[in-house]
C-alpha cells in the first residue's frame, strides 16, 4: 500500500464530474442489435465509475487526511514518496493511504520533477547507505533517462551535482576498505551514476558528446564546485562516450589526478587508497578498443607515467599499450612514437624504482615489453626508416625492451605478433631489389638482436643462445614468406635447417661465463650465416623459376657451422659461387647475390665476429 | 421513388445508430480525464484513474465511430434494395 496526495477541492469537483458522467451515460440507450457492443461499453464505463472511482473519491473526501506525525512514522521522507511529499509540503495537499502500490516501471512527468527536487534535499549520506532506496532510485533514473522529456523534467528541478555524486563516490570508494561496515556496494551505487548521467547526457549537444580530441571534462560534466577526479571519473564512465572522446577526457583527468597524487591526497580514491582508482575506472574501457587505445597513447606520449604510475592493476596498462600499438589497428608512425616513448620511460625508471610503483604493485613489465616490440622489430633496424629516430637511439631502446629474461622469452614466443609486424612492414618481393631490401632489414634485425641478447645478458643467465637461436629461426621463417616462391624457398631453407639446427647444438652449451659469451658470439655468427644461406637459396630458386638461370646451375653453398667462424668461411664459399654465375661477380645475378649475402655477413662483420671468437 | 418496407426499416435503424453515435461523442465521460490529472491528485490510484479514464474515452469514441459506420452501411443497403425493387419490371 502506498500513499496518495490530493487537493480536496479538486477531488470534490472530480466527484461531481464522475457522478454527472455516470448519470449521463445511463441516459445513452439503444436496443438495436447493431449497437450492442457500444451499449456494452457504456455499461462497463458506468460500472467502473460507480464501483471503482466514485468510491475511491468518496473515501478520500469522507476520511481524515494523515497527520504529519503519522506520515513521519510511515517513512514519508522515503525517496519513493517524493511526489506525494512535494505536493503535501510544497502545496499543502492532503495525504491518505493509497490502496495501490506504486508501479516502479512507470514514471510520470510529475514524478520525474518531484524526484529531482527531492534529491536536492534528501539526506545524501543516508541514501548512499540504503540499498533498497538506491535500487528504487536507479530504476527510476533509468526509466527517466530513456525519455528526453522526462529527463528535462528531472533536470529542471535537480541541482545537487555538487553533493550527491561526491557522496556516492565517497561511499563507493570506502566500500573497498577492509574495515567498511556500510550496507551498500558499488553494484548498487554504479547504476545510480549510470542513471544520473544518462539523464544529463540528454542535455548535451551531439558535437559535445562526440568532440573527439577536442573534448573536455568541463564540457561533458554538469557544473560542480567540487571537482573530485574520482567522482568525475565515475560520471564520465557512465556517459558511455565514444572511444576517442573517452581517451581525450581520460588523458585530461588523469594528468590532474597524477599531479594530485604527487602533491598529496586530493581525490577520494587517494584518501582511501584501497580498491580501483580513477585510472582503474576509465582505462579498462579504453583498453577494450584499439582505436581509443591508440588515441590515448598518442595523447600521453609526453607522459607515459599516466599509464604506468596510475593503475591499481598494471595489466590494464599493458593491455592498452599492446592494443594501441597493434599493427592491425595503428600505422607505423603512430605506433613508433608510442613504442619509443614507452621504452624511453622504462629506460629512465628501472626495476624497483619507487616511481614505478602504482597504487597496486609495481608490475612485472618484462613480458609486456617483449610483446610491445614484437610486431615492430624491423623498425628498430637501421635499414628501416619508418620511425623518426636515430639508429643508435632505436638500438638502445630495443635494448631496454630486451633487458629482461622474461621479455626475451615472451618475444621468442610471440610468433603471431612478429608475423603481424612483418606483414605490416613487408610486401612480397617481386624482384631482386625487393629481395635485397627485405634481406637488408632482416639481416640488420638478426644482427641487432644478436648483439643485444649477447651484450645485455651475459652473466645474468646462460640461456641467451637459446633465445637468439629461436628468434633467428622465427624471423627467418617469417621473412621467407615474403620472398618469391616462398614455399619453395621455405622448403629449401627447411631442408637445410634441420641439419643446421643439429650443427648448432654445441652453441647451446656453455659451462662458464666466458664460454657463454664466446658461444654467444658464435651463435650470432652462425645465425647470420644461416640467414644468408636461407635467403640465397630463396634468391636462387627465384632465378630458376624466372628462367634467368638453368635448372642444372650450381646452387648456393650451405654453410659449415662446425667451424668456429662459420661466416668467414661461408663468405669465401659464396664469393666462389658468385664467381661462377653468368657474367661473374660483376653481372646482375652476381651483384644481387653478393649484396644479399653482405646484408647478413658482410666481410667486415664476418671478420669482427671471428675476431671475437678467437679472442 | 417510393421505398420498400425493408429499406425503410433499415433507414430508420440507421437514423437511430447515428443518433446514438452523436450522443456518445458528447457524453461527459469523455472529459473526465481533465479533472483527474495531477492538478487534482497524485499517487498510484490517481495515476491508474486518469489512465483508465483516458482509455475509456478512447473506447467510447471508437464505438461512436463504429456506430456511425454501421449507420452509413445501413443507408447504402437500403438504397440498393430500393434500386433493385425499381429495376423489377412492373414495379411501377
Amino acid at each position: 500500500m502506498g500513499l496518495l496526495a490530493y487537493d480536496p477541492q479538486h477531488v470534490d469537483r472530480l466527484r461531481q464530474k464522475l457522478a454527472e458522467a455516470s448519470l449521463d451515460l445511463r441516459g445513452v440507450r439503444c436496443t438495436d442489435p447493431a449497437a450492442a457492443d457500444a451499449m456494452r461499453t457504456v455499461r462497463c464505463v458506468v460500472e467502473q465509475l460507480d464501483a471503482t472511482w466514485l468510491p475511491l473519491v468518496d473515501r478520500l473526501l469522507d476520511s481524515d487526511p494523515l497527520s504529519g506525525r503519522v506520515r513521519k512514522v510511515l517513512g514519508f521522507g522515503a525517496l519513493d514518496q517524493s511526489l506525494v511529499r512535494v505536493m503535501a509540503e510544497g502545496y499543502g495537499w492532503a495525504v491518505q493511504f493509497d490502496p495501490l502500490a506504486d508501479d516502479t516501471a512507470v514514471v510520470t512527468a510529475e514524478e520525474a520533477r518531484a524526484l529531482g527536487a527531492m534529491l536536492n534535499t534528501v539526506e545524501t549520506m543516508a541514501l548512499a547507505d540504503d540499498p533498497e532506496q538506491l535500487a528504487w532510485l536507479a530504476q527510476q533514473l533509468a526509466v527517466i533517462g530513456r525519455d528526453p522529456a522526462f529527463s528535462a523534467e528531472f533536470l529542471a528541478n535537480f541541482h545537487n551535482w555538487d553533493v550527491l555524486p561526491y557522496v556516492f563516490a565517497e561511499q563507493r570508494a570506502y566500500s573497498f576498505k577492509s574495515e567498511y561496515t556500510g550496507a551498500t556496494t558499488p553494484c548498487q551505487l554504479d547504476p545510480v551514476f549510470d542513471g544520473l548521467m544518462t539523464i544529463w547526457k540528454s542535455t548535451l549537444p551531439v558535437e559535445t558528446l562526440r568532440a573527439g580530441t577536442s573534448a573536455t571534462v568541463d564540457a561533458l560534466l554538469p557544473p560542480m564546485n567540487e571537482q573530485d577526479p574520482y567522482a568525475q571519473a565515475l560520471m564520465l564512465r557512465s556517459l558511455q562516450l565514444d572511444p576517442t572522446t573517452l581517451a581525450t577526457v581520460t588523458n585530461e583527468l588523469l594528468r590532474r589526478w597524477l599531479d594530485i597524487k604527487q602533491s598529496g591526497p586530493g581525490s577520494i580514491d587517494l584518501q582511501v587508497r584501497q580498491g580501483p582508482n580513477v585510472a582503474d575506472l576509465l582505462l579498462p574501457r579504453i583498453a577494450e578498443n584499439a582505436t581509443a587505445s591508440a588515441d590515448f597513447l598518442s595523447l600521453i606520449e609526453d607522459r607515459p607515467a599516466l599509464l604506468f604510475q596510475t593503475l591499481e592493476d598494471p595489466d590494464t596498462g599493458y593491455r592498452l599499450a599492446l592494443a594501441g600499438t597493434d599493427p592491425a589497428h595503428s600505422d607505423s608512425d603512430d605506433a613508433g612514437r608510442a613504442v619509443l616513448s614507452i621504452l624511453e620511460y622504462f629506460r629512465t625508471y628501472s626495476v624497483g624504482d619507487a616511481s614505478l610503483d602504482n597504487d597496486g604493485h609495481p608490475g612485472d613489465y618484462g613480458p609486456f615489453l617483449g610483446q610491445l616490440v614484437a610486431p615492430w622489430l624491423l623498425q628498430f633496424t637501421g635499414a628501416n626508416d619508418e620511425w623518426e629516430a636515430k639508429d643508435q637511439i632505436k638500438a638502445q631502446l630495443l635494448a631496454v625492451a630486451l633487458d629482461d629474461e622474461d621479455a626475451l622469452k615472451t618475444l621468442t614466443a610471440a610468433s603471431a605478433r612478429i608475423t603481424d609486424g612483418f606483414a605490416h612492414s613487408l610486401a612480397t618481393s617481386q624482384n631482386d631489389d625487393d629481395m635485397l631490401t627485405l634481406s637488408l632489414q632482416v639481416g640488420g634485425l638478426l644482427s641487432l638482436l644478436g648483439q643485444l641478447v649477447i651484450n645485455e645478458h651475459v652473466g645474468d643467465q646462460r640461456e641467451q643462445t637459446h633465445f637468439l637461436w629461436d628468434l633467428t629461426w622465427k624471423v627467418l621463417n617469417t621473412a621467407l614468406s615474403y620472398v618469391p616462391l616462398g614455399t619453395v624457398g621455405g622448403a629449401a631453407a627447411g631442408k637445410g635447417s634441420s641439419a643446421l639446427e643439429n650443427a648448432m647444438a654445441p652453441y647451446f652449451l656453455g659451462p662458464t661465463e666466458d664460454e657463454v659469451r664466446r658461444d654467444g658470439e658464435g651463435t650470432m655468427d652462425a645465425a647470420l650465416t644461416v640467414g644468408a644461406s636461407v635467403m640465397l637459396a630463396a634468391l636462387f630458386q627465384s632465378w630458376q623459376s624466372d628462367g634467368r638461370i638453368g635448372r642444372d646451375a650450381t646452387p648456393p653453398p650451405l654453410p659449415n657451422l662446425e667451424e668456429g667462424c662459420a661466416s668467414s668461411e661461408y663468405r669465401d664459399e659464396v664469393e666462389k659461387w658468385i664467381g661462377q654465375l653468368p657474367e661473374g661477380a660483376g653481372g646482375d645475378l652476381g651483384l644481387a647475390a653478393g649484396n644479399l649475402a653482405s646484408n647478413f655477413i658482410g666481410r667486415s662483420q664476418a671478420d669482427e665476429h671471428c675476431a671475437e671468437l678467437t679472442f | 421513388m417510393s421505398s420498400t418496407p425493408a429499406a425503410s426499416r433499415l433507414r430508420q435503424r440507421a437514423i437511430v445508430l447515428a443518433s446514438v453515435a452523436r450522443q456518445l461523442q458528447r457524453v461527459y465521460a469523455l472529459d473526465l480525464y481533465r479533472f483527474a490529472g495531477p492538478d487534482t491528485w497524485v499517487g498510484p490510484s490517481p495515476q491508474a484513474c486518469v489512465d483508465d479514464l483516458r482509455q475509456r474515452r478512447t473506447t467510447i469514441l471508437q464505438q461512436s465511430d463504429a456506430l456511425m459506420g454501421e449507420s452509413r452501411r445501413f443507408i447504402r443497403m437500403a438504397d440498393e434494395m430500393d434500386a433493385r425493387a425499381a429495376a423489377v419490371p412492373g414495379a411501377r
